[in-house]
């Protein structure tokens, strides 16, 4: 039987999980409001009920630090000089670096290409595939699944920077 | 916040943490005490409630308490301005009207 103890184990570890999002989605944040958000984050976090939803309500607070950065950098950003990177370089909030970006892209294009010939290089399939070939399918559609998702995700962010700029343009 | 907000979206959400202060607008509310009367969640709530602040709809201050007596930390309460409060009933009576300008 377990103890009391060991059944808390996992809360426990739910709840740390908790309070490590929060304090990362902190640093996220505008340097000014990164004090006061993880301090009122963490006394709201303590309010929730269940691990659950503390969990949740830090994942939340992980997203509104992406808003917040995002909205909080937009005057200061139009504010700056246009044409001039340092800002927007040290204020970046996107979720990979231009380089983890063009290496993802890379990545996925080759293996949508891969796949598409894979999958049009058996132009007979077979009656009975071995599970082997089941599963490197699986993992095949899964991995393109990603890389679609992850391009769709920078194609956005691109378009949001584009639509962005443009408005301040103005 | 220091940064002022040009405008201010005036969506659902933002609506819906508008009533959850014009119930008792004296009130000063946690976010977490906006969270439960309004219902969202907490990637909705917190940047609306800073838009609000930085719009001088809100003003929020610590709460006054010793966190090491008190045995929890201190929360962020937020109430609404007399600007704010005015600009929130007239929100919502432009939304009864149906006419909004």
């Amino acid at each position: 039987m377990k103890s009391r103890n060991e059944s808390a184990w996992w809360p426990r570890r739910r709840d740390n999980l908790a309070r490590a999002l929060i304090q990362e989605a902190a640093c996220n944040a505008p340097s000014p409001l990164s004090g006061r958000l993880e301090e009122e984050w963490l006394a709201d976090l303590r309010e929730q009920r269940g691990t659950a939803s503390r969990l949740r309500f830090a994942i939340g607070c992980y997203w509104a630090s992406r808003v917040i950065a995002h909205e909080y950098l937009a005057p200061s950003l139009a504010a700056a000089e246009r044409g001039t990177a340092t800002g927007f370089a040290r204020y970046d909030s996107s979720f990979f670096s231009s380089r983890m970006r063009a290496i993802l892209l890379t990545v996925g294009g080759h293996v949508a290409v891969f796949s598409a010939l894979a999958s049009r290089w058996q132009r007979t399939p077979k009656l009975h595939p071995s599970p082997m070939e089941i599963q490197f399918v699986q993992v095949q559609t899964a991995l393109v699944w990603v890389f679609v998702l992850v391009g769709a995700y920078v194609i956005a962010e691109v378009v949001l920077r584009v639509r962005s700029s443009a408005r301040r343009g103005q | 916040m220091g940064k002022p907000v040009r405008d201010i979206r005036m969506s659902f959400q933002t609506l819906r943490v508008l009533e959850a202060f014009l119930d008792n607008p004296a009130n000063q509310l946690s976010g977490a005490d906006v969270q439960r009367r309004s219902g969202l969640a907490s990637g909705t709530l917190y940047p609306i409630l800073l838009r609000l602040e930085s719009a001088g709809w809100f003003v929020s201050r610590w709460e006054a308490i010793d966190p090491v007596v008190a045995g929890r930390p201190r929360r962020r309460l937020y109430r609404l301005t007399p600007s704010g409060l005015s600009r929130a009933s007239e929100t919502f009576a432009i939304f009864a009207r149906g006419t909004p300008t």
